[in-house]
């Protein structure tokens, strides 16, 4: 092989190794850069950043509580509120829908915006009128449960602390864009459509 | 004399240096033992999405059409353009039929580009359904789609006969790859409770999120002589893993010197005891047996060869001694 060759052939794993190595370095000594790169490999969904249990792992567990509001005054909690009752114990692999790790993350940030959640909300509007009921709007409220530090479970404290629930936002499902993916949805799947 | 002769000299200097870095070849055994142990959990992963693919990828989830796409506009995916049911549960059986095929390395080029396709599409149509763990996944897809994989052990490799050699980057890229990811979340680990208190283990284990087991009382009883230090190893052993990465490099690249220790057994026996436990302890999807399976990067192919031939020494003395008359 010609020196070019070589040259060529040697360009595949160093830019393999910068694109593993680049966004992971920390922005304030590398500029824009490991910011533009983790963005280009984000296309091709690949996430070079790890951040496992940091800075530090969660100290308390976050349930979503819906409630939806119809037009004749009535209110139903949805499927989400069940984590209240079964979300405190613990998980295995075939309990878990990919589905709960959607709520994750829209349950990030409770005070801040968050895309995810407001999509999620948006989906959960579709996902409910096709019981053939348009919610007017959904609420979203989230239950918070602290863990005890080990020193204080080892003298006898519960593990989990009392529940915290507070109001997050609310959705109006007959706003856009909700309303026209409701009305695409039922073009869409009519057989899903139970109203 | 000497200005004539330096530009050839700089020349043989470079080819030399990337030949001992990137390009030198050898034995494709360890890159194929890789390809069986990953693409074995890709495709263990992928089978759990039966019976949601319509629900996740198609017009059926709530989520679809153009506000899929608006939702997720920085993503590539097949699935937003191609929406009807049947026609994205018939790619994922092709995706699934590419797996089987990249495993058994059966036109591997072909195989895992079908199946990175796959996992870029449904990772693309909806990246909320994918947690942390989950991102090694779409990583070590695409580094080793990338890779000439299937030349050992496989059908190709048994259809073209022996002699093949794959180049030494491609273990090395995963050896960058897995101290990366060590690194990188070590440093991050910048909290009290890795830091000061050394409660971050413990908090882990408490998190009804994944947790397999109730034993909080348990863990606090051992949490002063056990879970606080080994909350300090761990967060220095990730730390220092792209050390010990560039010290096996060096010491690789230098013909392994007697002066240069090899830390390879205290650091992966140590990484492999850690992720048996997590994976024990806690649901993380399958982010254990995959990083484990990149730490036979860090195995030379001799050293691959030698442990599947103690392997199946072993197995066939088991079975011989299961078939011996009683």
């Amino acid at each position: 092989m010609t020196l070019l060759g070589k040259l060529a052939h040697a360009l595949v794993p160093t830019a393999m190794c910068v694109a593993i190595v680049a966004p992971a370095l920390p922005r304030e000594h590398f500029g824009e850069v490991p910011g533009e790169i983790a963005r280009a490999l984000l296309y091709i969904s690949i996430k070079q950043t790890w951040g496992m249990y940091a800075p530090d792992p969660q100290r308390a567990h976050l349930v979503m509580d819906l409630v939806a509001h119809y037009d004749d005054g009535t209110e139903a909690t949805l499927e989400e509120s069940d984590d209240l009752q079964t979300a405190w114990g613990t998980t295995w692999a075939w309990h878990k829908r990919r589905v709960d790790i959607w709520r994750y993350y829209a349950n990030f940030n409770p005070d801040k915006r968050n895309d995810n959640r407001t999509w999620y909300l948006r989906a959960v509007c579709v996902r409910e009128a096709r019981s053939g009921r348009v919610p007017k709007k959904i609420t979203m409220y989230q239950v918070k449960r602290r863990f005890t530090p080990p020193g204080a479970v080892a003298r006898g404290a519960a593990d989990l602390g009392e529940a915290e629930r507070r109001l997050v936002t609310v959705a109006y499902c007959r706003t856009e864009p909700t309303r026209d993916m409701i009305a695409e949805d039922a073009l869409a799947n009519p057989e899903l459509q139970r109203g | 004399m000497a200005d004539g002769a330096s530009p050839a000299a700089a020349r043989g200097a470079l080819e030399r240096a990337l030949d001992r870095v990137w390009l030198a070849r050898e034995d494709p055994y360890t890159l194929g033992l890789l390809r069986i142990v990953v693409v074995a959990v890709l495709t263990a992963s992928l089978l759990c999405h039966v019976g949601a693919v319509a629900e996740y990828f198609s017009s059926r989830s709530p989520l679809h059409g153009e506000w899929a796409r608006e939702a997720f506009p920085s993503r590539l995916s097949l699935f937003f353009w191609i929406e009807a049911p049947w026609a994205v549960q018939a790619i994922f059986v092709l995706g699934v039929v590419a797996h089987v095929a990249w495993l058994v390395g059966w036109y591997t080029p072909v195989a895992a580009a079908a199946s990175w396709l796959l996992w870029v599409s449904m990772c693309g149509r909806n990246p909320l359904l994918y947690s942390l763990p989950d991102q090694l996944q779409m990583v070590m897809c695409t580094l080793l789609a990338c890779m000439p994989s299937g030349r050992a052990l496989s059908f190709d490799a048994r259809r073209r006969g022996g002699g093949a050699t794959v180049p030494v980057w491609c273990r090395r890229v995963i050896m960058v790859q897995i101290g990366t990811l060590y690194t990188a979340t070590g440093l991050l680990k910048s909290g009290e409770t890795w830091h000061q208190h050394g409660t971050a283990l413990y908090f882990a284990l408490v998190n009804p999120y994944n947790r397999h087991f109730e034993a909080a009382p348990l863990w606090a009883s051992l949490q002063p002589w056990l879970l606080r230090p080994m909350t300090f190893v761990v967060l220095w052993w990730e730390i220092l893993f792209a050390a010990f990465v560039l010290l096996h490099a060096s010491r690789e690249l230098l013909g392994r010197p007697r002066w240069l220790p090899d830390l390879r057994w205290p650091m992966l026996g140590f990484g492999v005891a850690m992720h048996l436990g997590i994976q024990l302890a806690l649901y993380v999807v399958w982010f254990s047996p995959l990083v484990v399976s990149g730490y036979l990067a860090f195995l030379r192919p001799d050293e691959t060869r030698a442990l599947a031939a103690w392997l199946r020494a072993r197995l066939h003395r088991r079975r011989s001694v299961a078939a011996a008359p009683a």
